[in-house]
């Protein structure tokens, strides 16, 4: 079966600055794919290409089975669009958005008819079908953008940064509706830059200046990024103890704050650094617990990942 | 890349319709300016602009203070074009302060002698003065003091051909009968009104439009549209639509206005008018959208219109100043503003009756035209991709 997306040394520049510099990678069909990366990392660009939207500089990739560069408009058919604004109607209800929107696709009113209560129901907007969009909080709006991409029953959505500014409960429910998409058969391309998101993705590549520096699931990445487990440190004063530890980094290894908490991805041994710690924050009087070996989070990958590709660049 | 390949679909057309015409019935803002404004601006301009003079401010300086003297400020003051301005009433000095400080525009002098001149038969001459700075004004004032005073002359006269034993009516004579067609009192709102209506209907149409593609871009919503198979000339298409719909209903409501209110006569048919009234919308919201696939911004947009729509339409439509009097080229260049064929075409129909579409094709054809190539233009300036 071919790829949904399949992607060829795709690249994208404006003028001197490359945003997007000559990715390749596949996503299959009925995949959730995350693109996941800083601000500028170059994802929104690959996803308005992707969609047709943007005509790359060079290389090319096939969407649904059509060209972005040579058929754009057929790459559009088949494809269902969550720009990172709500693009909505305020004045419109949800019903007449989303009743828009697939119109738009040419789909006739029986269609529509047959498909509103379906697309209500997915996306949980019982209820609020007649109210006005620009009344509701952002939470909603998320969805009923959403429902409007999901509407004319395209064969890929792809959504842009969707959680953005939505509070961590509804982000949650809103990856419940992503992964009910992924299994009716939809393929899902979706960038954030949250990292604990990804882990609903399937797959997902790591963006970091136009390019992705990592690629795979989720575990493979992190088994590859790390071969043995970081060690994690909490303690009462996190910062001070941060401050401490770093002035040892060349003993220890990589250190990263996380709120209460300190990872530390070591060079050595794992013992020999719960030495050097338990010293170096004894002898400054500082609270802190015996250290554990834990999985490394998606945020440690990328903060590794991000200074390795950026030590190569120098 | 192509955007343009295969057919319009009226499927796609439909939902963008619904979608503007929702989009401005909610909206509280443009609402007042689609269904209120027309109506207000037609009210307040009708009666600003009139070429009719009526109770004009002047004074009499009557040197004679004879029987005929005040026999002639009398019929001044009872034609109705003119009133008294008592404070500068036969003060000479006072009167041509009162001319430079625009408080009149006419003096009249009647130097002494003037009746006893008129009894030894000689001819006697009234001064009338007026004000150059304004000469729409002061040139029909002049007229019709010129018109009374004539008439007192021809009283005069009859009078004394009567004292001689003539029968008066077999005194050889040549008389203007007038008769103006098509507006008997030559009342300036029957000809304004019209003016005026395609003259509000050009700026509100324009206005509406222009708004319309670069709001989307302003408010974001453009990214998605263009993300979806939607055509650029559907999209046109279904804007227009939308709005010919809406705007339709302002014609109404300013020709009834204009009907009831002004008591215009609507002499024509009712379905000339329509064909216009399409015809018009059309090229009209065309030039918006035009004009808003060209802006940046809303507010360039809304300027914008304002310079192609406003002054154009007053003073190259014909609404004011006759085409025909301009030079070669600036007639050239009226040809562009749609608002010449409505005034022509609602004039014609307003006032002629039994004026169908007979007369007026020329003026349909270039609205239709007209209309047509802005619409192409924006279409095609409509991009659907973001680079």
């Amino acid at each position: 079966m071919q790829p949904s997306v399949s992607a060829k040394n795709l690249q994208k520049t404006f003028g001197d600055f490359v945003a997007v510099d000559s990715i390749s990678f596949e996503v299959e069909k009925g995949e959730i794919y995350g693109f996941l990366g800083a601000n500028g990392a170059g994802k929104t660009t690959t996803i308005r290409m992707l969609c047709g939207l943007l005509e790359p500089t060079s290389g090319d990739a096939m969407v649904a089975g059509f060209s972005i560069k040579k058929d754009p408009e057929e790459v559009k058919k088949r494809l269902g669009y969550m720009s990172q604004k709500f693009s909505l109607y305020p004045s419109l209800t949800v019903e007449e958005n989303i009743d828009f929107y697939a119109g738009l696709y040419g789909k006739d009113d029986e269609f529509i008819k047959q498909r509103m209560p379906e697309v209500i129901k997915y996306t949980e907007l019982d209820g609020l079908e007649k109210k006005i969009v620009g009344d509701m909080p952002g939470g909603l709006k998320q969805r009923v953008a959403l429902a409007c991409a999901i509407a004319h029953k395209p064969e890929i959505v792809f959504l842009d940064e969707p959680t953005a500014g939505v509070d961590p409960l509804l982000r949650r429910r809103f990856w419940e509706i992503i992964d009910m998409l992924s299994k009716s058969g939809i393929t899902v391309f979706v960038t954030t830059h949250y990292m604990d998101e990804v882990e609903h993705c399937h797959r997902i590549a790591l963006m970091n200046s136009g390019c992705i520096i990592k690629e795979g699931t989720i575990h493979d990445i992190k088994a590859s990024v790390f071969k043995k487990p970081i060690m994690e440190i909490e303690s009462e004063a996190p910062v001070e103890a941060y401050k401490l530890l770093s002035l040892k980094r060349g003993e220890l290894g990589e250190l990263s704050i996380h709120g209460a908490l300190i990872h530390l991805i070591p060079t050595g041994g794992m013992e020999q650094a719960g030495k050097v710690i338990a010293e170096t924050l004894g002898n400054a009087g500082i609270k802190f617990s015996k250290p554990e070996n834990v999985e490394p989070t998606m945020e440690d990958v990328f903060v590794n990942l991000v200074k390795g590709s950026e030590a190569d660049g120098k | 890349m192509a955007n343009d390949r295969g057919t319009l679909d009226f499927k796609r057309i439909i939902p963008v319709f619904k979608k503007e015409f929702l989009h401005i019935v909610r909206d509280a803002r443009s609402l007042v300016i689609v269904l209120i404004a027309p109506v207000l601006l037609l009210v307040l301009y009708s009666y600003a602009v009139t070429f009719d003079i009526n109770k004009l401010d002047f004074s009499v300086v009557d040197y004679d203070r004879s029987s005929l003297s005040r026999l002639i400020a009398a019929k001044f003051t009872s034609s109705g074009y003119f009133e008294m301005y008592k404070p500068a009433e036969n003060n000479m000095a006072k009167s041509v302060e009162a001319i430079r400080v625009n408080k009149i525009k006419v003096i009249v002098t009647i130097p002494v002698g003037l009746e006893k001149a008129v009894k030894k038969n000689l001819t006697a001459k009234i001064q009338v003065i007026g004000d150059g700075a304004d000469p729409t004004t002061t040139n029909t004032a002049i007229g019709y003091a010129n018109m009374i005073i004539a008439s007192v002359s021809r009283d005069i006269i009859l009078d004394e051909v009567k004292s001689r034993g003539f029968n008066t009516k077999t005194i050889p004579m040549v008389e203007t009968v007038p008769r103006v067609w098509y507006n008997q009192e030559l009342k300036s709102s029957n000809f304004i009104i019209p003016g005026l209506i395609a003259i509000i209907m050009m700026l509100i149409a324009a206005l509406l439009t222009s708004l319309t593609v670069v709001g989307e871009k302003e408010k974001g919503t453009f990214e998605q549209l263009i993300s979806t198979p939607i055509k650029p000339l559907e999209l046109m298409i279904g804007k227009i639509a939308s709005y010919i719909a809406i705007c339709l209903i302002d014609v109404a409501e300013i020709v009834i206005v204009g009907i009831l209110w002004f008591k215009v006569p609507f002499q024509g048919n009712y379905f000339t008018l329509v064909v216009f009234s399409l015809l018009f919308l059309f090229c009209a919201l065309g030039l918006g959208l035009f004009i808003s696939s060209l802006a940046s911004t809303q507010q360039i947009a809304v300027i914008a219109t304002a310079f192609s729509t406003l002054l154009p339409s007053i003073l190259l439509s014909g609404f004011m100043f006759p085409i025909d009097s301009m030079p070669w080229i600036i007639r050239m260049i009226t040809y562009v503003f749609p608002a010449r064929y409505f005034i022509t075409a609602l004039r014609t129909i307003f006032l002629k009756a039994d004026t169908g579409m007979s007369v007026l094709w020329g003026e349909a054809w270039f609205l239709f035209f007209f209309g047509m190539i802005f619409l192409l233009i924006s279409a095609s300036r409509f991009r659907k991709d973001l680079g």
